[in-house]
């Protein structure tokens, strides 16, 4: 499994990565981060560490993390966060004419009726974790250079904000999430310098990282996203409820400390 | 939890219908279009089998 990028230890501020406020810590979040605002000291070494494979344009990847970050909060520990690559469909264009209904009635010949019923349905289960899903407006898309760009954020600490900033710009607000130079504001918005961000973009730096992501994604034998995995040990699919996720944490945390008792 | 189920080192647990994307085609629970796609493939739902199905398709666009 991919190591954590993240180093030494960092303070935080309350939020879920709305990209605003002066947040210079790295890529791990406690559940206390979810539960009150103000600076939090990690204790790092104690950290449940939680992997997460996703793609920016999968609707339950987003609502998926609004109910791991509900399941964290209710487990009360520490964890720690980092998101994988992984991409639903690579052979998409970047600039691809349409939005979700006309890409999937189109390349899986739904009837446009069928796929409008469909994100109905999901447009309602985001807003039940506060989501406020624009189907109309999404511009379907490669993400391949998105996922670039989680790891360069991630090489400066800010990869939690990254995602969470690409998932709002991408099912909320209606942004590209394909271009380089769309996705360089998106990073600037968080406080990335741009000039470095398209160039890292412009030379896929990250690219082989991405890549070795989605080959440990196929090594573990994930078909579907989100998918996480806590502590290297438990594999967890789907946007689940809050509450599997704190049981899984919580029995993670219960492991170790049967095992520190030895 | 639900009883675990070792798949490549990893014990899956949580609940196998929760709703995943799989391909580029995202299950929606309780449409007709079949329920969510589970962990590493380890359920055979008919979701499962659309995913199949899609795979196949854009294999061949490929």
């Amino acid at each position: 499994m991919g190591g954590s990028a993240t180093t030494g230890e960092g303070r935080h501020t309350r939020g879920r990565g709305n990209g605003s406020g002066d947040r210079s810590g790295d890529n791990r979040r406690t559940a206390r981060e979810y539960l009150r605002p103000g600076p939090v000291v990690l204790r790092v070494s104690e950290a449940i560490k939680v992997d997460i494979w996703s793609d920016v344009q999968c609707p339950w990847c987003y609502i998926g993390k609004r109910k791991f970050e509900d399941g964290a909060a209710q487990f009360g520990g520490d964890v720690e966060v980092e998101y994988h690559s992984f991409e639903l469909s690579p052979d998409t264009p970047v600039d691809f004419d349409g939005n979700t209904v006309d890409y999937l009635s189109q390349r899986k010949g739904m009837p446009v009726a069928q796929v409008e019923e469909m994100l109905e349905r999901v447009t309602g289960i985001a807003k039940d974790v506060g989501l406020d899903y624009d189907f109309e407006h999404v511009h379907q898309t490669n993400t391949v250079i998105a996922h670039e760009l989680l790891h360069f954020a991630k090489s400066k600490g800010r990869q939690l904000d990254m995602k969470e900033r690409l998932l709002k710009a991408y099912f909320v607000e209606g942004h590209h999430v394909g271009r380089i130079e769309d996705l360089a504001d998106l990073a600037a918005e968080i406080g990335l310098d741009r000039a470095e961000t398209v160039a890292a973009l412009e030379a896929h730096t990250y690219l082989a990282d991405v890549k070795a992501d989605v080959a440990q994604a196929q090594a573990y034998g994930i078909q579907g996203v989100p998918f996480f995995v806590i502590d290297g040990k438990y594999g967890v699919s789907g946007a689940q409820e809050a509450a599997a996720f704190a049981n899984v944490l919580e029995q993670a945390r219960t492991e170790r400390d049967a095992e520190a008792a030895r | 939890m639900t009883p675990a189920t070792p798949v490549n080192g990893l014990l899956i647990v949580g609940d196998p219908a929760a709703a995943a994307c799989e391909g580029d085609f995202c299950a929606v629970p309780g449409t007709e279009l079949g329920t969510a796609t589970s962990a590493a493939g380890s359920t055979a739902s008919p979701r499962s089998e659309q995913a199949l199905v899609n795979e196949r398709l854009d294999a061949d666009l490929v």
